[in-house]
């Protein structure tokens, strides 16, 4: 459905229709219409397949004799405007034409880039090494912690906290049970293989990110997150593997065509623009009231 | 009399019928205690939680979203579809209707799109200009009046000929026809892509909407199974011959699905508030009868959770029915039906909130040896715009055409002509809520599963974490251990579980332990209500202070506890965590237990006073708001109850 829209607003003939109001308002206005008399319109054959296969794709089915009639009607009086409104140069600074002649330029760019065929597995495999680190798995990690409320523990939260890890990390650490330690706290004190970006979500930004660089093996913080401060000991940091492509075909076949698209834009647009000599005026002067 | 575990217990029979008696000799050889020892470890795990099977993390997730694919929601503009929706929840940016690029402050864990069975798929078939609908003259009629741009007319032309129940048959998507098959199937397809155990649950789900008279008696109902069973039916509708608008009708058509698939479904109801009186009913609005056992078990049955708060209004209590609780006038919604064409009056109250639903459930159970209102509570967006986005700062409101503009606030909602002067506006929306689900894994069955049990809490939007248990032997220092969920379930039943009759003098006694959001508020309180039924058949209720931010003191005379403070700066939307506390943990038990009374508690935790979404937006749109406009909120989690129930 909203492909349906989609394709409504990229319809010509929407467009057209909507500068035709303008025109329309404005030539009312106008006592006199500019161009030439005499000139032809010839409604070509092909002219009137283009408008049934537009009536049979919006309505499901060919147009009647009379709704031809209008249709063709329709597309004279169209024609006639969109002379007149280009001998006046309507056309011209009027940012929704420009933007829309880029558009179609770049559509048919696009199409061309299209032409090439789609990218074959060799490209695909290639692609994948060249931006592995987009399509790398999160880094997971376990870890265990021991929180300190703050609320508890005052001014002292930072010397208790180191207090408690200097036993840890002393010879003896390795006996101390480490549930009697610390405060009372309502998410788990052990995660296994929780991923960087859900630990982030569980404790904040600053949390998520200290964890990430911590060594693996031995207790250490204290690490400051949402709720208070915390000593953490990582057993595992397990970073994203490089998936291969089976994993994620499908996203690298899309980011593929798409940079494709944008190269062949680029290209074309370096091309075209080297055809002309630009020159950029200094911008004028700012208006700037006197400072005293 | 059947109950849901029929086909288990009949599987059962089967299976075992299958074998011949001698079959329970033993041909694994004769037991050897010592080996058998073995396998059964007599230390505990080093882990607190290995082993066990309880629930150490809350999913948060909306079990109630529409998209596209409602009929009202295409009427107001919204182009997203349940594919766009699971997207966004999964924590994706994307373009709202509105053409606003929006995106969630963390993903959700879980979503249910619940779109209105009635009509279902019905705009994107208008959309699509298809033969069906050019060839009903209603149909043309609104096609070409929204392809030449007066799609809002349309939109509001649609949503009255189907409130008056004119609906031209041709067009309206209904069970059987092919553009209902084909919009039910989309459905079904975008939760089957975008499920994700372990990561992503994506529930396939609908809301039979039924709204006779523009009383709101709306359910959402969710599916435990996949693809393969969903498929085989169609949703249930509310128009008849082959829907229906009384609940209990929606009963039957659940429990014909769970016999014909084995498959299983729960329904959420919402929205009482609305419902002028008809939504907890002691005399059932269909018959004028008192309801009787059989409601009660089907209502038991089927409906084990009630949205307690969402975006049309919050739905705990009415300052009406507790005046003596000074935090009951909150996001309150009481002038009339969901369409205005009855207004409210005060006795209807009573059959519309969640705290006085808990009561008179508790006086049926007497009554019938039923309770059908033994419901837990889940809060969700009842969104219409695709978009699950119900924090204050990042609010996209209830309908397309109310998503982030400046005029929003004081357009109007909803009015009605037989009620001129009556009009809810567009602030008295409420950025509200989520659903918060203990569960034991991120997937469609434990999810489930932890709503069937009722192990589930509503937020008004931010994420803070409520543990609640009871239990008899909870003692003061359960609250000062490491894990209190280790001890919770030791000693106790969580959320949505019950006692039964006291042990001898004993009172009932409680853990809750509540954790801020870690991106939001501090904590101003943690509370439990309690509800009981006396001596005489009279039901009462009574809110107590439990645990505290500071070192306030309660009033010597009234018992009230000092407010919290507040730090909004109101005309720039922010306010500080310098009050309040990060994590409240207590244990409490209740000063005035009578063993022979049965009651409900259920815990409400308030957080301090935040900037409301209306403040964000006069400061985003550099607008005044009128003076009525509410500009702070209090946000607040309501847990399921614990029932206590005395012996017979």
């Amino acid at each position: 459905m909203r492909a349906t829209l989609r394709k409504l607003i990229r319809e010509p003939l929407f467009h057209f229709l909507l500068l035709g109001v303008v025109i329309f308002f404005i030539a009312g206005r106008s006592r006199s219409i500019g161009g030439t008399s005499g000139e032809k319109i010839v409604v070509t054959q092909s002219h009137i397949e283009t408008i049934v296969v537009g009536f049979s794709r919006t309505w499901m089915r060919p147009p009647t004799q009379e709704e031809m009639q209008g249709l063709v009607d329709d597309y004279i009086r169209e024609e006639v405007l969109y002379r007149e409104a280009k001998a006046m140069g309507l056309d011209q600074d009027d940012i929704i034409v420009r933007r829309r002649m880029r558009q179609k330029f770049e559509f048919l760019s696009e199409d061309l880039a299209a032409r090439s065929g789609p990218p074959n597995e060799q490209e695909l495999e290639a692609y994948l090494r060249q931006y592995a680190d987009k399509y790398r798995e999160e880094p997971r990690l376990t870890f265990e912690h021991i929180f300190f409320n703050r609320e508890k523990h005052g001014k002292s939260a930072e010397a208790d906290a180191k207090a408690v890890l200097a036993r840890l990390t002393g010879k003896k650490g390795a006996a101390i049970d480490v549930e009697k330690l610390g405060d009372a706290f309502l998410l788990p004190f052990r995660f296994e293989k929780i991923s960087a970006d859900e630990t982030t979500r569980l404790f904040g930004e600053n949390f998520g990110k200290q964890l990430v660089s911590v060594e693996t093996g031995n207790w250490a913080g204290p690490l400051e997150s949402n709720y208070g401060l915390h000593l953490v000991r990582v057993d595992e940091y397990l970073p994203g593997a490089a998936p291969q492509l089976a994993d994620v075909r499908e996203a690298v076949f899309r980011d593929l065509l798409s940079e494709r698209r944008k190269q062949e834009l680029d290209a074309q647009y370096a091309k075209l623009r080297a055809r002309y000599m630009i020159v950029v005026e200094p911008p004028p002067a700012p208006k700037v009231a006197e400072t005293h | 009399m059947k109950t849901k575990n029929t086909p288990i217990a009949l599987g059962l029979a089967l299976g075992l019928a299958g074998y011949s008696l001698p079959a329970f000799a033993q041909d694994s050889g004769e037991p050897d205690k010592a080996a058998i020892e073995k396998s059964f470890p007599s230390k505990p795990p080093y882990s607190p939680y290995a082993g066990r099977p309880f629930p150490a993390r809350v999913y948060w997730g909306d079990t109630h979203l529409h998209t596209s694919y409602s009929m009202d929601a295409g009427a107001f503009g919204a182009r997203l579809g349940p594919k766009d929706a699971y997207v966004f929840a999964k924590g994706n940016e994307i373009t709202a209707s509105s053409g606003q690029r929006v995106k969630l402050s963390r993903p959700l864990d879980f979503l249910v799109v619940a779109d209105h069975s009635d009509g279902m798929g019905f705009f994107p078939m208008l959309l699509s200009g298809s033969q069906d609908v050019l060839n009903d003259p209603q149909g043309k009629k609104w096609y070409e009046m929204i392809q030449s741009g007066k799609g809002a007319d349309a939109a509001l032309d649609i949503v009255i000929t189907f409130g008056k129940g004119q609906m031209p048959k041709a067009i309206f998507p209904l069970p059987g026809t092919a553009p209902y098959r084909n919009a039910w199937a989309e459905t079904i397809k975008a939760a089957e892509e975008a499920n994700d155990p372990g990561r992503f649950t994506a529930f396939i789900g609908f809301e039979w909407t039924s709204n006779t008279g523009g009383n709101n008696l709306h359910r959402n109902v969710i599916f435990r199974d996949n693809a393969s069973k969903a498929s085989l039916v169609e949703p249930y509708t509310t128009i008849k011959p082959l829907g229906s608008d009384n609940p209990r009708d929606l009963w039957k058509w659940m429990q014909t699905y769970e016999d014909k698939t084995n498959g299983r479904v729960l329904a959420i109801a919402h929205n009482g508030n609305l419902s002028n009186g008809r939504m907890f009913p002691l005399i059932e609005s269909f018959t004028g009868k008192p309801i009787e056992r059989e409601y009660a078990e089907r209502r038991e049955q089927w409906e084990r959770l009630y949205e307690a708060t969402q975006i049309k209004g919050d739905g705990e209590t009415h300052p009406f029915l507790s005046p003596n609780d000074e935090f009951a006038n909150f996001e309150r919604w009481d002038k009339g039906n969901l369409d205005l064409s009855e207004l409210k009056k005060p006795e209807m109250l009573e059959f519309e909130y969640a705290r006085a639903a808990l009561r008179n459930g508790l006086k049926l159970e007497k009554e019938l040896g039923v309770n059908p209102y033994k419901f837990g509570m889940v809060g969700s967006t009842d969104s219409h715009t695709g978009l699950a986005a119900v924090e204050e700062d990042n609010f996209f409101g209830k309908t397309s055409s109310a998503e982030p503009s400046a005029g929003r606030a004081e357009h109007p909602f909803v009015k009605n002509p037989a009620n001129p002067g009556v009009v809810i506006m567009g602030w008295e929306t409420s950025a509200s809520g989520y659903a918060g689900v203990w569960a034991t894994d991120n997937t469609r069955e434990a999810l489930w599963d932890a709503m069937q049990r009722k192990e589930t809490y509503a937020t008004t939007g931010p994420r803070m974490i409520v543990r609640f248990f009871a239990g008899w032997d909870f003692v003061t220092t359960d609250a000062n251990t490491r894990s209190p969920a280790v001890v919770g379930y030791q000693k106790g039943v969580p959320m949505g579980g019950d006692l039964q009759q006291a042990p001898g003098g004993k009172s009932p006694t409680f853990l809750v332990a509540a954790l801020k959001d870690p991106i939001g508020a501090n904590l101003d309180r943690v509370q439990i209500i309690k509800g009981w039924l006396d001596g005489k058949g009279e039901t009462h209720e009574k809110v107590y202070d439990v645990a505290w931010s500071g070192d306030r003191k309660p009033d010597a005379k009234t018992g009230k506890l000092p407010a919290v403070g507040n730090t909004v700066d109101v005309p720039n939307a922010t306010w500080t965590n310098t009050i309040g506390a990060t994590e409240l943990i207590k244990v409490w038990k209740d000063p005035e237990f009578d063993a022979a009374q049965s009651s409900f508690y259920y815990v409400r935790v308030l957080e301090i006073p935040t900037p409301r979404w209306t403040a964000y937006d006069a400061k985003y749109f550099g607008i005044k708001m009128p003076p009525e406009v509410t500009m702070t909120v209090q946000e607040r989690a309501y847990t399921s109850p614990i029932w206590y129930t005395p012996a017979k």
